[in-house]
């Protein structure tokens, strides 16, 4: 077998690393961004219930 | 028509050119090494990831000891982000190093090697950082145990990086060594992927504050329209 199979794997394993740990967080933010929407929509409501 | 331009992406973006210009080094400029020939390439992002470990730690260190000095919890939440991305990469530098190791030495692993026995501690010792905080019962507890042992397990550190200058065993010594010395596009290629990581990390832990403080800010909010 040659050794470059090594260095194929190496890079994978380098790239598919780096790449899951920056789509990790940016789906994390993305989440946190969407409960801050939530969030904003559910103190917009109780606001206006209490002008009511 | 006005851009606004992000510091964090800005960072990112400078990152992605540099990882882009290395790969170009790495594996186009960069002559094949005349004893391990290409499987030698393994090390330009080996390197790199590994100098991005102990970067991350170190900051973990540092700003352990801001912490316990201060009790400023924003301290802690550095701490604990630059931890977790100082394991990423370690877990990267071990998974890369063994795959070499196979090529050049015919062994994944050598138990004697310090180097690589120190290093492995030094990712067990974070990655039990990460359990330590996960089980800690209060935000101060949890704080507290982790600067100190974020502390204590950058000892590794110096001593995983000075290893293989001092018992000179299996772990090849490509810095600071006369004879070992590198040619000088294999230096450039290894410099401007260690310079790559460097912004990478920046902008990881950038991202990572801004997560933590940001779910911290939610959680807030939650308890206060529950209640």
């Amino acid at each position: 077998m040659s050794d470059l199979i090594y260095l194929y794997a190496a890079y994978t394993v380098i790239w598919a690393g780096v790449f899951l740990y920056v789509l990790k967080l940016h789906l994390a933010q993305r989440k946190l961004k969407q409960e801050t929407e939530m969030l904003k929509e559910i103190i917009d409501e109780k606001k206006n219930k209490k002008n009511l | 028509m006005r851009f606004k331009i992000n510091i964090k992406d800005l960072i990112f973006g400078v990152a992605i050119i540099l990882i882009l210009i290395s790969i170009y080094l790495a594996f186009i400029y960069t002559p094949t090494h005349t004893t391990m020939g290409d499987v030698q390439r393994i090390f330009y992002f080996h390197v790199a990831s590994a100098w991005l470990s102990y970067l991350a730690f170190g900051v973990t260190f540092v700003t352990g000891i801001f912490y316990l000095k201060s009790k400023d919890f924003k301290w802690d939440k550095i701490a604990f982000a630059s931890a977790e991305i100082g394991i990423v990469f370690c877990t990267l530098a071990i998974t890369t190093g063994p795959l070499w190791g196979k090529a050049v030495w015919g062994a994944f692993w050598r138990w004697e090697d310090l180097k690589l026995f120190i290093t492995l501690v030094l990712w067990l010792i974070f990655i039990a950082y990460l359990a330590l905080r996960a089980n800690a019962k209060s935000k101060v507890s949890k704080a507290n145990l982790s600067a100190v042992f974020g502390i204590i397990g950058f000892i590794c550190v110096p001593l995983s990086f000075a290893a293989n200058r001092i018992w000179q065993q299996y772990h090849p010594t490509v810095i600071a060594t006369s004879e070992g010395s590198l040619q000088s596009s294999m230096g450039m290629a290894l410099g401007i992927s260690v310079i790559a990581f460097t912004f990478l990390y920046i902008y990881l832990l950038i991202s990572k504050v801004e997560i933590d403080t940001m779910r911290e800010i939610i959680e807030e909010i939650k308890q206060k329209v529950g209640g």
